[in-house]
């Protein structure tokens, strides 16, 4: 079948750069395609690209929009007005300041009417178009300036769909919008989808909204797409570090979780890929060459533009089980730890959360299974010993460290281990990330003398002079007093969010897990279960 | 509210002040210095017990808070004193001259409006004329309206036969009919209309070219683009609409140059409105009718100026 508005390669060019990179996509009848991305990444040049409303001449547009087969970047003026609201309409942002004031809401949709219909149709279509949309026939009469801002928009909504466009584009329709008023909206646009049938191209920030409505999600990053997917798939299991920053981004989709932006860059994007300077697990060729848009590996409907094929799989544990004195404590366990993640373990006490996370981090063992480290067989001793590695916090810090040191020489212990040249420089950097003092005072203080808080900061200084891509923490907040325990999370996070590294978290504390973690799961009776984001919700709502 | 309408009546107030006292300041008199301008006029004078009766008559021998006070009262009751040029009540002066001004500044205004409309129109959507548009009216906009009488007296009524140079009307025709009258009128009427026209079409182009092009920025005339409206819909229901109330209120503001060029441009083509009586009665000192002359045009500006900022006032208000 025909799709109703197919995109190829369309490119918009100002004289200051590239606004819309060589764009591709499709819809079908029926179908709500949504256009997600940070403002400035081109999604509202792209309705104006697809909807030809350049008023400039600066604005070079190449490429094709087909709608219903017609190219409408080549069609000229006189047949784009014949085809605008007949054939496809826009829905635009902040409706309020769309409409003339100086013309009745009456005269505003007989304009659209009047394309179509004898003159004659024109009253009763108009108040049936008003009750339509939930306003009043009474409406009609009144002016523009006397109408609040979702009014306006299902006014704008009634003009869009009144001669039955087989294309709405609906221009950040929630952006105006009080918060409960969103609901109404998606519920209005799929009744009147289904009515007539239409395809929705729907540019929005707000994520909820799209996962509400659309069927497919078209990520845009400065003028290229970074992702396309289907809708629940890609928002559940984003591949591309940018679709996965924007979630994390949600207040909406992520209620409990912490909200952490992408980080801003710390490179200009030069010729190689565009989120290049902002993303943590950037490589050699992603400064040089630019990516190309290719199927996901595992999964032929995701199209992911990144050297790496996505987000990176740090660790895996496939089919890990392991006895201890002739009891299973666990059988076949299986866990991906992505780059730039928190997984967060769970567990009542002696279910075996501590163990999986020393197989895991492998300082013990499995007795079956393996374990990949970015897609290789882990190689511990060498993990363990070199910067970028794997590192693990201890639960009992008290005997993680040898009492006979200082605190300084704790701290720099492994960064010797593993002939680092700047241990010392690195150990006060680290020791002032967790919050303790890196004066003379304290460094000279012997381990024995502190306090159970401040041994678990300095285990964590450990860890962190070692930049680790992965890190397995096991219970590190537990011997901190909740200011310490808020601060220490919201370090670890932001660490994570600039750094990209991993963290695998075993922790009995829901609550804070459910801040800080992408993911949770429960280890029960030797198996591991994930906590959807419905349960999460429930337990943190209780 | 209150306070434009304090501040509509002690404008008022001050200028009624300073017509009374301008006249009576300047150095002259109506009795001894009947004509500075052609010395035929300076007759024998009159004696100083003529000059002491009419001065008398006049009202003008008492002090000047007295005559104020006089003048004032009778101003009141519709008497704004006899004219010593013209020997006749002020009030009949105006009535005879006031419909000539009235006219020219009426139609000059309404032509101006219409035509610095269409060229903004024109101007707003066609590049090309816009760069012919702007600097002729930035030109025009800065030449005083009796020069752009005289050249126009010298350039085009001097050389074209059938433009009659002076009056309002043929002297001592007889018109068979109301058309035949009609048609002297405006004839005479055309060299003095065409200046004010010039004077004032830079003032409305201006303005309205300001508010189409402000309009044209507003975002629902991208709305309207992508409604697929036709061109004319969208510069009439669109641009001027949207703009009616700035171009009304314009035209009020216009009033104070449109008296200000009347007076003048009257006199150079010898049109017979209150421009020539006022230039009459400076010359000869003729107090009462130089104060009831300023009198009904700053009364006129006022009340317009008062209108216009109501208008601005309104339209500011309401589009929120």
């Amino acid at each position: 079948m025909q799709p109703v508005l197919e995109v190829q390669n369309l490119s918009v060019e100002y004289p200051d750069g590239f606004a819309l990179r060589p764009v591709s996509f499709s819809i079908a009848a029926g179908e709500t395609l949504a256009v997600i991305g940070e403002s400035g990444s081109g999604k509202t040049t792209l309705v104006r690209a697809v909807a030809d409303l350049f008023s400039c001449r600066w604005a070079r547009v190449s490429g094709k929009v087909l709608l219903e087969g017609e190219n409408l970047v080549s069609v000229g003026e006189k047949r784009l007005r014949q085809l605008r609201m007949r054939r496809f309409s826009v829905v635009f942002q902040n409706a309020a300041s769309m409409l003339n004031p100086a013309l009745t809401l009456r005269a505003q949709l007989y304009e659209v009417l009047k394309k179509q219909l004898p003159r004659g149709e024109w009253p009763q279509r108009a108040e049936r178009l008003l009750e339509r949309v939930g306003l009043s026939a009474g409406d009609l009469d009144r002016f523009p300036r006397s109408l609040s801002g979702g009014m306006a928009q299902r006014f704008l909504i009634a003009c869009a769909v009144a001669l039955s466009p087989a294309l709405v584009i609906l221009d950040e329709p929630t952006s105006a919008l009080d918060p409960g008023a969103g609901a109404g909206l998606t519920a209005l646009l799929r009744e009147l989808q289904q009515e007539t049938g239409c395809a929705f191209l729907l540019i929005t920030h707000d994520l909820a909204f799209a996962r509400a409505l659309s069927n497919r999600i078209v990520v845009l990053y400065r003028g290229q797409v970074e992702e396309t997917g289907e809708t629940r798939a890609l928002l559940d299991a984003p591949r591309h570090p940018y679709t996965r920053g924007l979630i994390g981004a949600s207040a909406e989709l992520m209620p409990l979780r912490d909200l952490w932006g992408i980080r801003p860059a710390v490179e200009e994007a030069g010729r190689g890929c565009p989120f290049f300077g902002r993303c943590t697990q950037s490589a050699g060729p992603c400064r040089e060459e630019p990516p190309a848009l290719l199927p996901a590996p595992g999964d032929p409907g995701r199209l992911v533009r990144c050297h790496r094929g996505g987000i990176v799989t740090r660790l895996e544990g496939r089919g890990i089980g392991k006895q201890f004195g002739g009891q299973t404590v666990l059988h076949d366990v299986s866990l991906r730890v992505q780059s730039g993640e928190t997984v967060a373990l769970i567990g009542a006490s002696g279910s075996g959360k501590t163990t999986l996370a020393s197989i895991l981090a492998g300082f013990l063992p499995p007795d079956a299974g393996k374990i990949l480290f970015e897609g290789e067989p882990a190689d511990f001793a060498s993990l363990h010993r070199t910067e970028g590695g794997l590192q693990m916090v201890f639960q009992d810090s008290e005997s993680a460290l040898n009492p006979a040191f200082s605190a300084g020489q704790a701290v720099c212990e492994p960064g010797n281990l593993a002939r680092l040249p700047d241990c010392e420089a690195r150990a006060h950097a680290a020791l002032r990330e967790v919050g303790l003092p890196d004066g003379d005072d304290f460094w000279n203080r012997r381990v024995s003398h502190l306090s159970g808080g401040q041994m678990q900061r300095l285990c964590l200084a450990r860890a962190l002079t070692m930049t680790p891509r992965l890190l397995v923490a096991d219970e590190p907040t537990s011997m901190l007093d909740p200011s310490s325990r808020a601060n220490l999370l919201r370090l670890l996070k932001g660490l994570q969010n600039a750094r990209g590294f991993s963290m695998l978290m075993v922790t009995h504390d829901l609550a804070a897990a459910a801040k800080v973690a992408e993911r949770v799961f429960r280890l029960e009776a030797g198996g591991l279960v994930e906590l959807r984001r419905e349960e999460l919700l429930a337990l943190g709502l209780s | 509210m209150r306070k434009r309408w304090l501040w509509l009546i002690c404008s008022f107030l001050a200028i009624y002040l300073v017509n009374f006292l301008i006249p009576r300041l300047m150095p002259g008199d109506p009795f001894r210095y009947t004509s500075s301008v052609s010395g035929d006029d300076l007759d024998a004078g009159y004696s100083a017990e003529q000059v002491e009766q009419l001065r008398a008559y006049y009202r003008l021998d008492e002090p000047l808070a007295g005559q104020l006070l006089d003048s004032t009262a009778r101003a009141l009751r519709g008497d704004l004193g006899d004219s010593i040029y013209y020997k006749k009540p002020v009030a009949e002066v105006l009535a005879e001259r006031l419909p000539w001004s009235l006219g020219l500044m009426a139609a000059s205004l309404a032509v101006s409006l219409t035509a610095g409309t269409v060229f903004a129109l024109w101007a707003a959507r066609r590049r090309n004329a816009d760069r012919v548009l702007y600097p002729v009216c930035s030109v025009l906009a800065e030449v005083p309206a009796f020069l752009l009488g005289v050249l126009l007296l010298f350039l085009v009524a001097a050389r074209v036969r059938w433009i009659p140079l002076s009056g309002g009307v043929t002297p001592f025709a007889r018109h068979a009919d109301f058309g035949e009258r009609l048609s002297d009128l405006l004839i005479h009427a055309l060299m003095p209309l065409c200046t004010m026209v010039l004077a004032q079409l830079p003032q409305f182009f201006f303005t309205a070219r300001a508010c189409f092009l402000s309009e044209l920025e507003k975002p629902y005339l991208l709305a309207a683009r992508a409604k697929g409206l036709r061109e004319g819909r969208i510069r009439f229901h669109y641009l001027l609409k949207n703009s009616a109330a700035a171009l009304v209120a314009r035209i009020f503001l216009s009033v104070s140059t449109a008296v200000g060029a009347t007076l003048l441009v009257e006199n150079v083509f010898a049109y017979p409105g209150i421009g020539r009586v006022l230039r009459e009665a400076v010359a000869y000192r003729d107090f009462p009718m130089i104060q009831g002359v300023f009198l009904i045009s700053s009364l006129l500006v006022l009340v317009c100026l008062f209108l216009a900022d109501r208008i601005n006032g309104d339209s500011a208000g309401g589009e929120g």
